[in-house]
C-alpha cells in the first residue's frame, strides 16, 4: 500500500491503524479489497473526509492519498509529508 | 479593590501594583506584590503575558487564531504553509488559501484534465468563493482553458479544457488548436470561512 499525505491545517487529529488492505481511520473501517488493478474508486464512495483523490490499484499495489491533519506550528515532517510506502500493518506512524 | 499601588506598599491589597523596575507596570493576581505577574506593560508600550483575546499589543495579535461558539479567544491573523499552499486565518472566521502548482499531463486538444487539489487549510464548508486568478494550459503556459469547479469534502475539484496552445497573446480567444498540451499551470485561490 502507497500512501500519499495530503497536509491540512485543522482542528481535529487522525489515527489510522492498517491491517492488509483495511484501514481503520478514527475508529472506521474502510476495506479495499474490492479495488482491483487497474480500477478506480474516487474518495467521495468511501464516505471518509480523509481521504482524497482516487483509490487506485497499480502493479498490485493500493495508492490512495490521506488528509493529513496539523495544528498551529506543525513540524517539517507535518507540513511536508513523505508517503509511507508499505507500511506494515498496525498502528501508522503519522508525522505530527 | 483593585487599586494602583506603588512598589514597596505591600500592605496595600490591590490587583495591580507597579513592578520592581521602574517604568514597567504589572499586574498581578493575588491581593498584593507578591501575586502572580499575570501582564507587563513596559515604558516603550511592549505587552508581554497578556492573555490573547482579551488585551492585544505586537507581541499576540498574530498567533493561533480560535473560537468558542463565534467568540473570539485566540489570536487575530494566523498565517501558516504546508505542502498544499499557504494560509491565513482571521478572528472573525474569515480565511483564505492559495496555492500555484503547474500539473504536468498529456492532453490532446479539447480533452480535459481534472485537477483535485485540497486546501492547505480547512474550510468549515464550502468556500463562499473561489478565485482562479490565472488558469493556463499548453507546455508554454499560454494556452486557454476552461474550468469548472465543484467542491467536495474538503476537495475543490477542477476540470481544465486544453483548447491546444494558441499563439501567444491571444487571449482570450478560445481557438481551438492542434497541439498537445503538456502542462497545466493553476494559480488557485480559495476564500471562504473556518468556523
Amino acid at each position: 500500500m502507497h500512501i500519499k499525505l495530503s497536509p491540512q491545517r485543522r482542528d481535529d487529529s487522525l489515527t489510522v491503524s492498517k491491517q492488509g488492505d483495511t484501514l481503520t481511520i478514527n475508529g472506521t473501517a474502510y476495506g479495499f479489497t474490492g479495488v482491483t488493478e487497474g480500477a478506480t474508486l474516487p474518495a467521495s464512495a468511501t464516505g471518509c473526509e480523509y481521504i482524497t483523490g482516487d483509490i487506485e490499484r497499480l502493479s498490485g499495489v493500493l495508492q490512495l492519498t490521506l488528509l493529513l491533519p496539523h495544528g498551529v506550528n506543525p513540524s517539517q515532517a507535518a507540513c511536508f509529508p513523505a508517503p509511507l510506502i508499505n507500511p506494515a500493518d498496525g498502528l501508522l506512524e503519522l508525522p505530527a | 479593590m483593585p487599586s494602583i499601588i506603588q512598589a514597596g506598599n505591600a500592605a496595600s491589597t490591590g490587583l495591580v501594583t507597579t513592578g520592581a523596575t521602574d517604568g514597567i507596570l504589572e499586574l498581578r493576581s493575588g491581593t498584593a506584590e507578591g501575586g502572580t505577574v499575570a501582564m507587563t506593560v513596559d515604558a516603550a508600550q511592549n505587552l508581554t503575558g497578556a492573555t490573547a483575546g482579551r488585551l492585544f499589543g505586537r507581541s499576540n495579535i498574530l498567533g493561533t487564531v480560535s473560537q468558542t461558539a463565534g467568540v473570539p479567544t485566540g489570536a487575530i491573523i494566523e498565517r501558516g504553509s504546508n505542502a498544499n499552499g499557504e494560509f491565513v486565518r482571521f478572528a472573525d472566521g474569515t480565511q483564505v488559501c492559495t496555492f500555484t502548482a503547474t500539473t504536468n499531463a498529456s492532453t490532446a486538444a479539447g480533452e480535459g484534465l481534472p485537477l483535485n487539489h485540497v486546501p492547505s487549510a480547512a474550510f468549515i464548508s464550502q468556500p463562499a468563493a473561489y478565485a482562479s486568478a490565472s488558469f493556463y494550459a499548453g507546455s508554454n503556459q499560454s494556452g486557454v482553458s476552461l474550468y469548472g469547479l465543484t467542491y467536495s469534502s474538503n476537495d475543490i475539484n477542477f476540470s481544465a479544457l486544453n483548447y491546444g496552445s494558441g499563439p501567444a497573446g491571444v487571449h482570450p480567444g478560445f481557438t481551438t488548436g492542434t497541439t498537445t498540451a503538456l502542462s497545466h499551470r493553476v494559480f488557485r485561490i480559495w476564500i471562504g470561512r473556518w468556523f
